[in-house]
């Protein structure tokens, strides 16, 4: 049982030697290492503790149930992007595709040497990647399973001599529902409600649901516990809830927890703290085929083309149901019903780029506010990544590609979709979406530079630490799940440690 | 939302998903603006909504080529045109005005069962019947 402060209004305050901010991948891997680890562990989450019982695949209510703002957060700048991030026990891990790579060794070699983050590549952070890995049940969607869409995919890409291959996932037992991104109902994704969780309330540490952190409480400059509000079912408040504790972990996420820092009075004037957002631009292609495809069946995120990594852009499998597919389909009235006619003749796939743009995350009234300009560079690499994919769906056959391009919004020609690529665009000419926020609380050994230090630590204050993809110095280039897991163990470890001293 | 609001939503809801055409099915059909609303409420979006259905309202009294009428009361040709429009507009926050519009309001229309059976959608768990699999794995 989740000790619920809301069903339960005598238990007001609880004290432990370290407190968890957030259930994600960050959050639920420091509570379950920690508690392994002998130290007596809260971890509260804002959202509700879910399970498989309660996740119906059925899209509106799921998105209603899981997504923070409904699936609305996302930044402003030159353009509003949509960031959909999780908001119940596991965090964004419960709505997730399971794609898990690691980061690269360029990028791990980069950290080390330009942030002085020490012991990353080679067997550095791999020990950590492999317990996490070991832990989560990594391995590449068997072919089996691969979506329809996805497969049209393949076979394009092999005709145009394309490199791809199957995407590794946490998924066990996966039989190919479909519903990843609305909580697995068989609880084959290794979500971290169903993995990292547990094993922290095995061990010892208690779970607090539906608390939302209100603040970090310092005495001076050292820590002495946080604050929330609880709610209650409906999501009103019902009361507050005080944890003390000599150490908190801040894992709220690369959006909130810069913010959290922000309203405790932790982000100290030109620190890094809300500072280099980035994110993972991205869209979707759309395609129409003569035959049926129903791209509903199988793995919705089974396949990618890797050959234009070294340019930052990654090509992966994406599939909607109906009720989220249709926006994306142009045309409004009849002309948009006409479209979405063709339904099981429709297959998507996603484009998405490693950033080379820059944005920061404000506290507006206690909330974030997300500001990011995507710069031209990066819609002009984007929009290469979309025309490419218009080629593999022509390639594989389809009879009209939506590539979401303003000034192109129907595709009829492997021509039109080669010419795609040389029109000028802005970042709002495309229908964009991102993912894997990071970078707002940023690691690294200069206090100057960085918000936190290598071992996970927030410059100055004493008994912070940040474990999320807000420590994450650059991009990642990939999905960052098991790098945010990997590292979020290594800071456990240096937490417990220094307890230790 | 006001009787005047609640036309707006209705006249906007009828445009992007007028009844006949490819399937007989379009927004009057259901009770969606109930839906609508309680989706924008619950994103905490209600405020921004309704300026955006104001806006959306006044826009057509500066094109003479409308006749200068508000948007609810023009035929449902030329409020298509209206929004399809703004879709291709390269003024960005109105063409991103109707993007969100879209996914707020086609999200309740597509996610109806009657229009999953209309597009030969079938349930996910349906198709892969949770009963008939093994247990799932323990946590490791």
């Amino acid at each position: 049982m989740t000790a619920s402060a809301a069903r339960d209004p005598e238990i007001l305050r609880d004290s432990a030697e370290v407190v968890v901010v957030g259930t994600g991948a960050g959050g639920a891997v420091v509570a379950a290492e920690l508690a392994e680890a002998g130290l007596d562990v809260v971890l509260l989450e804002e959202g509700e503790d879910v399970g498989r019982r309660d996740f119906t695949a059925d899209a509106l209510a799921q998105v209603r149930r899981l997504y923070r703002q409904r699936g609305l957060t996302g930044t402003i700048g030159n353009t509003y992007i949509p960031i959909p991030l999780g908001c119940a026990v596991g965090g964004t891990t419960v709505i997730n595709s399971g794609t898990c790579w690691r980061a690269p060794q360029e990028v791990l070699s980069r950290w080390e040497r330009e942030f002085g983050i020490p012991d990353l590549v080679d067997r550095g952070l791999a020990v950590e990647y492999e317990r996490v890995e070991s832990a989560i049940g990594v391995a590449p969607v068997p072919e089996s399973l691969r979506g329809p869409g996805d497969e049209r995919i393949r076979r394009g890409a092999e005709a145009l001599g394309l490199r791809g291959e199957a995407i590794p996932r946490n998924a066990v037992g996966c039989r190919g529902t479909g519903v990843c991104i609305f909580g697995c109902p068989r609880d084959a994704k290794q979500s971290t409600n169903v993995s990292y969780v547990p094993r922290a309330r095995a061990a010892g540490a208690r779970l607090y649901a539906r608390c939302r952190v209100d603040r970090i409480a310092m005495d001076g400059r050292r820590v002495r516990g946080v604050l929330a509000t609880r709610r209650d079912a409906r999501g009103r408040a019902a009361g507050t809830f005080e944890v003390r504790a000599p150490r908190v972990v801040v894992a709220a996420g690369a959006l909130l927890t810069p913010v959290l820092l922000a309203r405790s009075g932790l982000a100290r004037r030109r620190s890094a703290v809300g500072r280099h957002l980035r994110i993972h631009p991205a869209t979707r292609v759309l395609a129409r085929f003569d035959e049926p495809v129903r791209a509903w069946a199988g793995v919705p995120q089974s396949y990618h083309i890797h050959e234009f990594e070294s340019e930052g852009i990654f090509l992966q499998g994406m599939w909607l149901p109906p009720e989220l597919q249709a926006p994306a389909v142009p045309g409004v009235g009849r002309v948009h019903k006409e479209r979405m006619a063709a339904y099981d003749r429709l297959a998507s796939f996603g484009a998405l780029i490693s950033d080379t743009s820059s944005g920061r995350v404000l506290s507006l009234g206690g909330r974030p506010l997300a500001w990011y300009r995507m710069n031209r560079d990066d819609a002009r690499r984007l929009l290469r990544g979309i025309a490419i994919v218009a080629r593999v769906f022509f390639a594989a056959g389809a009879r009209e590609v939506h590539p979401g391009v303003r000034q192109r919004p129907v595709l009829r020609s492997m021509a039109e979709a080669e010419a795609l690529e040389h029109l000028a665009v802005r970042a709002s000419d495309l229908d964009l979406m991102a993912f894997h926020p990071m970078g707002t609380a940023r690691m690294g050994s200069d206090p100057a530079r960085s918000a936190v230090d290598p071992t996970g630590r927030l410059y100055g204050a004493s008994g912070v630490w940040v474990a999320d993809a807000s420590v994450f110095p650059t991009s990642t280039r990939v999905n960052p799940q098991v790098t945010i897991m990997a590292m979020a163990t290594r800071i456990a470890q240096r937490l417990a440690e220094a307890r230790e001293r | 939302m006001s009787g005047g609001g609640r036309r707006v939503l209705d006249a906007v809801l009828e445009t992007l998903v007028p009844e006949g055409g490819a399937f007989p099915e379009g927004a009057p059909t259901f009770p969606l603006a109930e839906r609508v609303e309680e989706f924008v409420r619950g994103a905490g979006a209600g405020t921004a909504f309704r300026l955006l259905l104001y806006g959306i309202e006044l826009y057509p009294l500066l094109l003479p080529r409308l006749g200068r009428r508000r948007f609810s009361r023009l035929p449902l040709e030329k409020r298509e045109r209206v929004l399809a429009a703004w879709e291709a507009s390269r003024f960005w926050p109105r063409r991103q005005a109707l993007h969100a519009l879209k996914m707020i309001v086609l999200s309740q229309f597509y996610g109806q069962p009657e229009i999953h059976a209309r597009l030969g959608y079938p349930h996910p768990l349906a198709r892969v019947p949770i009963d008939d699999l093994p247990a799932p794995r323990e946590t490791p």
